[in-house]
């Protein structure tokens, strides 16, 4: 009976201090400003929450953008590797950042709608598509 | 001292996390706050928690050190078997037990009297919005007709009431900042009032388990100034406006042909669909899926042309589009404000 009523004594105090402990490690993970993603590239929050913000991962396959498995348009991993934007425009860092900006311009009629972004929220993204060449995959 | 710094930032941050201090920015998708005091009902609600947490905190520490003195404490052993009539353990037994009732006795009267003032605002709710369950989204109504979907406005500050409807399964309107949940029964309505007591946005979710889409089903309350709070009413109330470019023109042709206004209405056109949202102001408002993605021209666009990717299992059909009339459509989607 004593040594009933002392574990069960003991897992009381410890399930208390579990839990103490548990909200402490929880309070502690604060999301740092860059976090390395399941491919171990280092993503900058930045461009992370403007591909969220815009939509992006609703059409495109991103490997590092939690939720961006969208299969309407092509997936965007090694994107640096490609020849051609679209088809048919040079796989340049100013064709990107235009295509990026009013893709219906350049293309009318494709699928992307033009999204209104500024010329730097453009570059930020081209940046981040570009990284991928950095990969050792 | 760095590691002192570091205590007491860990202990605030659990204060923080229990939601003693709140000092974050509100949004469509901050995390919600069981413990929250941002609404009259919400605050009640805390408080009752925080009564019930401390006073079981107090009892479990009370037995728990009760328990180690005896268990460590040397002396005479308590013969087995039932106490008896003359025993030295009788006064415990009595103490034990009256000390229970009174401590159970005190938390019933309390919660009844929380009860009570949770049963009905002090003042009548000039406002009543009827919700509606669906799956998997909200169908918000005014005066009988449906004026916005997964998103509404109220006026903070004062008791606003909910009549609660579900024509398919059961859902449960859960909106943790201001007030406690309340289930939508089919054949059953439910009602609900609430105060914010301060401006903001509040996130909401469905609490019944209803169906795949379950986990996707949110929604956004916005609490503004009476004034601003009438704005919005009367506009959300009012017709579309009418299609200006003539992209517009050309997209409202394709919802009208697509079967866009099979399931959805624009007040103010053709479309008088009844089974998807209302899209009268569909612009103006934060999000789309049920407060899932954000309202903007990529989100919108991918909704469309593959809404089963985004939310499996949910009614509105990734649709077959070709790219030119997808921007008619979005340019016509994208005036409706």
């Amino acid at each position: 009976m004593f040594r009933g009523a002392l574990i069960i004594a003991g897992l009381a105090v410890i399930l208390h201090i579990g839990v103490i402990l548990i909200s402490l490690e929880r309070v502690k993970a604060k999301p740092p400003l860059a976090m390395p993603d399941t491919t171990g590239r280092v993503v900058s929050q930045e461009a992370s929450s403007l591909l969220k913000h815009y939509g992006c991962g609703g059409c495109h396959y991103i490997p590092g953008i939690a939720g961006a498995n969208g299969k309407v348009g092509p997936g965007l991993e090694q994107f640096a590797n490609r020849a051609y934007i679209a088809g048919h425009l040079p796989n340049t860092p100013e064709n990107l950042v235009h295509w990026l900006m009013n893709p219906q311009r350049l293309e009318p009629g494709t699928a992307m709608p033009t999204m209104n972004l500024t010329s730097t929220e453009a570059k930020l993204i081209a940046g981040f598509l570009y990284g991928y060449d950095n990969d050792a995959r | 001292m760095a590691t002192i710094m570091m205590r007491v930032r860990q202990i605030a941050g659990i204060a923080l996390y229990l939601g003693l201090a709140n000092a974050q920015e509100a949004s469509w998708r901050s995390p919600v706050n069981v413990l929250s005091r941002k609404g009259l009902v919400a605050d009640q609600i805390s408080t009752i928690w925080w009564f019930l947490f401390s006073t079981a905190s107090l009892v479990f520490l009370v037995v728990i050190t009760l328990l180690l003195i005896a268990l460590f404490k040397k002396g005479q052993a308590v013969p087995k078997g039932p106490v008896q009539e003359n025993s030295s353990v009788r006064p415990i037994l009595y103490l034990g037990t009256g000390l229970t009732i009174i401590v159970l006795l005190i938390t019933a009267v309390y919660t009844f009297i929380s009860m009570r003032t949770l049963a009905a605002p002090s003042q009548k709710p000039a406002l009543t919005f009827e919700i509606v369950g669906k799956q998997w989204w909200w169908d918000v109504r005014y005066e009988g007709e449906s004026i916005s979907a997964n998103e509404l406005h109220i006026p903070s500050g004062e008791p606003v009431h909910f009549s609660l409807h579900s024509d398919n399964v059961i859902h449960s309107f859960w909106l943790p900042d201001l007030a406690g949940k309340r289930d939508l029964i089919p054949g059953h309505p439910n009602s609900l009032w609430l105060q914010a007591d301060e401006p903001g946005t509040y996130r909401g979710s469905c609490a019944e388990f209803c169906g795949v889409q379950h986990g996707k089903m949110n929604f956004t309350v916005i609490a503004e100034p009476r004034a601003a709070f009438e704005t919005w009413l009367e506009h959300a109330r009012a017709e579309a406006n009418a299609a200006v470019s003539e992209e517009a023109r050309v997209g409202q042709a394709i919802f009208m042909q697509q079967g866009c206004a099979g399931c959805h209405s624009i007040r103010g056109t053709a479309a008088q669909g009844e089974i998807g949202p209302e899209l009268t102001h569909l612009s103006s408002r934060l999000t789309l899926a049920a407060a899932n993605i954000p309202n903007t021209t990529g989100h919108l666009a991918a909704w469309i042309v593959d809404s089963q990717s985004i939310k499996p299992g949910n009614r509105m059909p990734s649709q077959k589009l070709s790219g030119e009339d997808l921007q008619f459509l979005l340019s016509y989607l994208m005036e409706l404000n």
